[in-house]
């Protein structure tokens, strides 16, 4: 098989079904245009360049996909493109905030993470954080920490300055009175 | 700027924070996947069987053919007239030289894998035509719409079986290489028969570990892109002129592509561009596939005429590349009525897979680490690696140690047993002191105590008193009908830093600093960060050696144009081997600097004690600002440093005698567990990982690789187990059925660091990043085997094989 | 490819049941997509699709609530929206308190990512014979409510499947809600266990979810429903029968095996294996019976 090195092939067209999708991510409205059973991962890395939120395996198993929907933390490489029509979506890139001099303060659980350890290759670190923030925000025990982030592989650290960077953060969190009531208890 | 006369804090043994950690708590960090790309995606097609000869390539309808660029060992010259030389793994050929080599082969210690099948498939998802195409999703589609026919030949699919004559590929015997090791008696058979006479106790037993995935999260990943003459633009055929080669991606060892690259493309070295992007973990797994992986995507892109990425998704990674060996090693102790070894005989057989690769390396570690830190009289290692017909095994982290190391700790429990004293107690008879030799001969020289280190690790776990208590927990639950069982158990274990033997003599690393012309001071090393914390730990001991501050340091990106072969990221060698070398290319720039006689007038502080053997870490004699001030005025100033042997490190490849590692790493390692018998799953209820590592360099970063690596071994023992179908091919190949520990699966680990510096190693330290590899399966399993009072010999011990050991009649082994 | 797929997003049920009659008349379905949790997972990895899929998120006021609908006696069930999550029911109070075996199922499915998304309606008619919300629902005499442009009906759930991942619904068909009847909630010896590959992210190897309740010192009422043991999730007959009036001194495990034998075939597959999945089964029953007894 053989064919001419310079016959461009035309980069394929957005396919007929497309459709297009409104929602807020970190803040911001934002429009798009995708075949609706785009994956959200893919909307996001290649669409819209938010390139921190990661792939780690397409199956829903390791949470480096990690970004919070609704206010709740969902695996992006699970959601097509189609459900988020109206949501308020938070990936890793939204969790920093900007000082009176627009310098970057980073978010209690990334600090935690980087006076703790909690990062070493840092693959899996924006979907952790992502979901330990959601943590702290929703006031859920330290305790709670291997639970609530089981769904979160990392092959690196053997997760114990994980859980110590967000038992920090939770303890942190709470000590600051910055957490919701977790929804659903008395 | 504050004036600083006084020296400044020291940031090694530090808890500096990371010097990447902000970028990658931010998800700013750039992986090879996250980079801004424009061009094309390429996708690999994959045998379906073991073994065969190929009958014919079709191509399904579905795609449109025209648009996608293809590529198939065709394209690849079979007979070029090579610029390096017929073997060039025995370094460059001789100006001028040339011969007659086929470019299709991976460049690595054995020149029999090919980069795309050419006459024969040797295993299931070997890589046969490579596609390419500007979208991604249907490059992927289109890979699954090649139909590769096949006419089967005979495969090798357990390599504990003897190989069949049709079933040989390699050599005579399919064996690719065999080590064998002798000690006192050990040479002689009729000494060896008395010694075994004459001991009181005689024990044998045959020990099993499965293969292991590296799954590091950050899946496989290259770019690259050839840059052709203009004359060879308009053609399709293989470039005649001299042309460009850039690779970018997630790797361990720039230097090992680069000398792939510049072989498949019979290119001279600067003709070779590799660079290192964030690497999100490899654990061995990077170390020689990249350059498989970078040969693909360069083809395509040579065929192409445009860049090409290649992303593996998590599937194709875990079915296509290496894993950790699987291994049986066959033991026989002698021991006397005390406990004491006298002899050991090991048998250890590995399984390479379908080519060589790393084996060999592999197989070297495994056999000299098999008869662990214990003195030994006598003793008899043969050790070979065979092939099989599935996809090659390679390095991952331990390299050959853990295999052999859990048989012995495992066999050194039963040995116990039989003698009648404790775990603790038969190695307490047996552990090496200084004056005392390793199986190879080498004399241990460093004021080792570990007898005093495996208490210190026993104490922490509380290992005697759970012994006592657990041994009456056992037997009350027995008596009530309770399905809850507890053990307790050690390991002891060393693992030699840097390369073995004549290894780094013959890597010949060389390290470059460099002024720029901000005046920092640039790091230029091809080792790579990738989650170890290689960056940091350069950057403190860079600053430290010129008593600078680390905003007065940049470590820069692994880069072949950029930065010298300081080797590759493996083997424990990076702090240890390259951090020194860093150290003392700081050294020969402030000599420079001192030579120009910049520095004459500068203040002088006290001094302050060398930082190793071969470096005095002399920028610290002068005042920070001082010697800041001096380098402003020499951007462009270099200091370099090249690797120099500790003295008496005499290693002989034939005899394997000799000093196999300037220093090693020591530990004991202890578990502690709890089995549920109804399930027979395992729970650790604590483990405590105790080392010596020389100087700790920065205690946050050692703990957190101490951590991963236990936790990868205790995944290794219990959980992880490559499934292989008919076909040889990995069929659990996904995070889903491959069952990686998650943060609930284990304890919090705990560590204890004892502090011998080395010095040959910057401010005294040593390896420390495949250490903890060792020690957690043989720990966890000894603990399981008291928990449940049965011999377990192989892993990974799940609930499933511990079920069917537990309902064996008594006296049989697993 | 994800790419070439279609789907509709109804805003209404009645939107909802029209597309399906007529796509069900032109014989080529939708198929319906909840939180997506196995469906994605197919699609991505190129398991069979059909073209068209259709989304129920824009359902949500209609699908996702729970709530109490009358019983047979004056007395309350429980009703799950096709598209309520384990996280949704994981916050209702009464999981915890009265439907324990619900409770401990849906806490560990996957893990928290998982339970966002995840639906139990999803998880019935996904058909696997290793799910988990199946048969802590199947325990509880739980009942499908099925609906179409024809109208509903109520499908129990131990007769929901048909053969491996088969199941009774017509493809014009939704399931609209999950009935819990009155009679299940707080009922006494209710036990659960799951065995999986490891504690989050696991599939189920072997599972068991009973209802074990006494009347006088002897078992009746009972159900038994055995997880990865068969080609679907299903109630142990035999079992069930074998336990019925008798007291815990009077069954022994061997009785138990024997008995599991009748109704349950496990095989071996490349998440575990046949004799692994028998004999366990049998031990957890055995201590199911006694941590239930009172
Ligand atoms: C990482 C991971 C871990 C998992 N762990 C578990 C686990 O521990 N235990 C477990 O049981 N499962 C597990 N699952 C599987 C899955 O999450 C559950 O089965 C979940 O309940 C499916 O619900 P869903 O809403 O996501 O279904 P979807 O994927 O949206 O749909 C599943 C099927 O149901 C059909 N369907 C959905 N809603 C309706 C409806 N209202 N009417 C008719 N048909 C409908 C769809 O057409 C599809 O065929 C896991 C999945 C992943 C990816
Ligand atoms: S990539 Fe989404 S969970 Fe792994
Ligand atoms: S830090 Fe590397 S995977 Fe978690």
């Amino acid at each position: 098989m053989s064919h001419s090195p310079h016959s461009q092939p035309p980069v394929r067209p957005v396919p007929a079904g497309a459709v297009r999708i409104a929602c807020t991510i970190n803040g911001q409205a934002r429009e798009f245009v995708a075949a609706p059973m785009r994956r959200l991962i893919d909307v996001l890395r290649d669409d819209l360049g938010l390139v921190g939120t990661k792939e780690g395996c397409g199956e829903g198993e390791c949470g480096a996909c990690s970004i919070l929907l609704d206010g709740q933390p969902v695996n992006s490489c699970l959601i097509p493109a189609i459900q988020v029509q109206g949501a308020n979506l938070t990936t890793i890139e939204g969790l920093a905030s900007r000082d009176t001099f627009n310098k970057t303060v980073l978010h209690p659980v990334q600090q935690a993470f980087l006076e703790h350890g909690g990062a070493q290759c840092g693959i899996c670190t924006p979907g952790m954080i992502v979901t330990a923030a959601w943590m702290v925000q929703t006031g859920q025990p330290a305790a709670d920490v291997p639970k609530v982030l089981a769904g979160n592989l990392c092959r690196c650290t053997g997760y114990a300055h994980i859980v110590t960077s967000v038992q920090a953060a939770v303890e942190a969190g709470q000590a600051a009175g910055l957490t919701e009531r977790p929804a659903g208890e008395a | 700027m504050s004036d600083k006369t006084a020296p400044g804090k020291p940031h090694v043994g530090s808890q500096m924070i990371r010097t990447d950690g902000r970028d990658k708590v931010l998800g700013l960090t750039q992986y090879v996947d996250d980079e801004a790309f424009s061009g094309w995606h390429g996708a690999t097609v994959r045998s379906p069987v073991a073994r065969g000869r190929i009958r014919s390539i079709r191509f399904l309808e579905g795609p449109d053919w025209r648009q996608f660029v293809i590529v198939d060992a065709r394209d690849i010259p079979r007979f070029a007239h090579s610029i390096h030389g017929a073997d060039a793994s025995h370094g460059p050929a001789e100006a001028g030289q040339t011969a007659d080599v086929d470019l299709n082969i991976v460049k690595m210690i054995v020149d029999d894998q090919p980069y795309l099948v050419r006459d024969e498939i040797r295993h299931k998802h070997e890589a046969v035509v490579l596609l390419a195409h500007p979208d991604r999703d249907l490059v992927r589609w289109a890979a699954t719409r090649v139909h590769i026919e096949v006419e089967p030949l005979p495969a090798v699919l357990d390599y504990r079986q003897q190989a069949s004559p049709a079933q040989i590929q390699h050599g005579k015997d399919n064996i690719f290489k065999a080590y064998s090791l002798r000690k006192g008696a050990g040479e002689q058979e009729d000494l060896w028969q008395k010694v075994l006479a004459d001991a009181t106790h005689v024990v044998s037993g045959v020990y099993e570990t499965g293969a292991q995935e590296q799954a590091y999260i950050e899946p496989q990943g290259i770019v690259a892109h050839v840059e052709l003459a203009p004359e060879d633009e308009a053609h399709g055929r293989w470039p005649q002129k001299p042309f460009h080669v850039h690779i970018r991606g997630s790797m361990q060892c720039p230097y090992y592509v680069h000398n792939a690259m510049k072989h498949l493309f019979n290119q001279p070295d600067d003709r070779i561009q590799i660079v290192q992007t964030a690497t999100g973990g490899g654990f061995g797994g990077k170390e020689d596939y990249p350059s498989i992986i970078a040969g693909h995507a360069a083809l395509l892109s040579w065929k192409a005429r445009q860049p090409v990425k290649m992303i593996y998704d998590r599937v194709e990674d875990m079915q296509s590349t290496t894993k950790r060996h699987p291994c049986q090693t066959r033991l026989t102790t002698a021991l006397d009525a005390q406990g004491r070894l006298l002899a050991l005989e090991a048998q250890v057989l590995m399984d390479g897979g379908a080519y060589v690769t790393l084996s060999p390396v592999v197989l070297s570690r495994g056999t000299i680490h098999a008869a662990g830190p214990y003195s030994i009289d006598h003793v008899r290692i043969d050790a070979k690696v065979v092939l099989s017909n599935t996809a090659p095994n390679g390095a991952f982290r331990g390299f050959g140690a853990p295999q052999t190391i859990f048989a012995m700790e495992r066999h050194l429990d039963r040995c116990a047993k039989q003698v009648g004293i404790s775990p603790a107690e038969i190695r307490r008879q047996n552990l090496i002191e200084p004056g005392q030799s390793l199986a190879t001969g080498q004399v241990i020289r460093e004021p080792v105590a570990l007898r005093q280190w495996m208490q210190q690790t026993m104490d922490a776990l509380n290992y005697e008193e759970k012994r006592a208590n657990y041994k009456a927990f056992n037997d009350q639950q027995l008596r009530t009908g309770g399905p809850l069982r507890r053990g307790v158990g050690l390991a002891t274990f060393m693992h030699g830093c840097g390369f073995t033997g004549s290894g780094e003599v013959w890597l010949d690393s060389i390290v470059k600093v460099r002024v720029a012309s901000d005046g920092v001071v640039e790091v230029c090393a091809a080792n790579t960060e990738m989650g170890q914390g290689a960056q940091t730990v350069f950057t403190a001991i860079a600053a430290d050696a010129l008593g600078l501050d680390t905003d007065q340091i940049r470590v820069i990106q692994p880069d072949t144009d950029q930065v010298p072969n300081s080797g590759p990221t493996v083997a424990s060698r990076t702090s240890m081997v390259v951090g020194h070398l860093v150290a003392k290319a700081c050294d020969d720039l402030v000599r420079q600097v001192e030579e120009k006689g910049l520095l004459t007038g500068a203040r002088l502080l006290p001094s302050q004690a060398p930082i190793s053997e071969q470096s005095d870490g002399r920028g610290r004699r002068y005042a920070a600002a001082d010697l800041q001030a001096a380098l402003r005025q020499l951007p462009g100033l270099q200091g370099w440093a090249r690797y120099q042997p500790p003295p008496g490190v005499i290693w002989d490849d034939q005899t394997y005698k000799g000093v196999a590692y300037g220093t090693y790493g020591w530990a004991c390692y202890a578990a502690d567990v709890q089995v549920d018998t109804t399930t027979m799953e395992v729970r650790l209820l604590d483990f405590v990982a105790g080392q010596e590592v020389g100087r700790v360099l920065h205690p946050l970063l050692a703990a957190g690789q101490i951590i991963g690596g236990v936790v990868q071994g205790i995944g290794w023992a219990l959980w992880e187990d490559v499934v292989l179908d008919a076909q040889g091919g990995m069929a659990n190949a996904n995070l889903t059925t491959y069952v990686l520990p998650t943060m609930a699966d284990v304890p919090e680990i705990r560590t204890l660091f004892q502090e011998q510096p080395y010095g040959y190693g910057p401010f005294g330290a040593k390896g420390i990043g495949e250490l903890p590899m060792d020690g957690p399966a043989p720990a966890v399993i000894n603990a399981v085997a008291m928990a449940l009072d049965c011999d377990i010999c192989s892993i990974p011990a799940t609930p499933e094989r511990l079920l069917e050991l537990s309902m064996r009649p008594e006296g049989t082994s697993a | 490819m994800l790419a070439d797929l279609e789907v509709v997003r109804p805003t209404t049920l009645a939107q909802a049941f029209g597309l399906l009659s007529l796509s069900a008349q032109d014989g080529e379905p939708l198929r319906p997509m909840a939180g997506c949790t196995d469906l994605m997972v197919d699609a991505h990895f190129g398991k069979p699709m059909p073209k068209r899929l259709m989304d129920l998120s824009g359902l949500g006021k209609d699908l996702k609530k729970i709530e109490w609908f009358p019983g047979d006696n004056a007395d309350v069930g429980l009703r799950l929206g096709a598209l309520c999550t384990y996280a949704q029911a994981l916050a209702e109070p009464i999981l915890h308190r009265d439907l324990s075996l619900l409770a401990q199922a849906s806490a560990v499915v996957g893990a928290t990512q998982i339970q966002a998304r995840g639906t139990f309606a999803g998880n019935v008619e996904n058909a696997s014979p290793a799910a988990d919300g199946v048969p802590a629902l199947m325990a509880l005499d739980a009942v499908i409510v099925l609906q179409s442009a024809a109208g509903q009906r109520r499908v129990a759930l131990d007769h929901y499947y048909s053969g491996y991942r088969q199941t009774v619904r017509r493809s014009d068909e939704l399931i609209v809600a999950i009935e819990i009847p009155s009679q299940s909630i707080g009922k006494p010896g209710q036990w659960w266990r799951k065995v999986g590959t490891r504690s989050y992210q696991a599939i189920t190897k072997v599972g068991l979810a009973a209802v074990l309740p006494r009347k006088d010192g002897q078992l009746s009422d009972v159900r038994v429903v055995a997880v990865a043991m068969a080609p679907s999730i299903l109630r142990c007959q035999h079992v069930e029968q074998f336990l019925t009036a008798r007291a815990q001194a009077q069954i022994s495990l061997d009785q138990l095996r024997a008995e599991i034998a009748k109704d349950l075939k496990p095989i071996d597959d490349i998440r575990s294996k046949a004799t692994y999945r028998a004999e366990v089964f049998a031990r957890l029953l055995e201590q199911a019976l006694r941590q239930t007894a009172p």
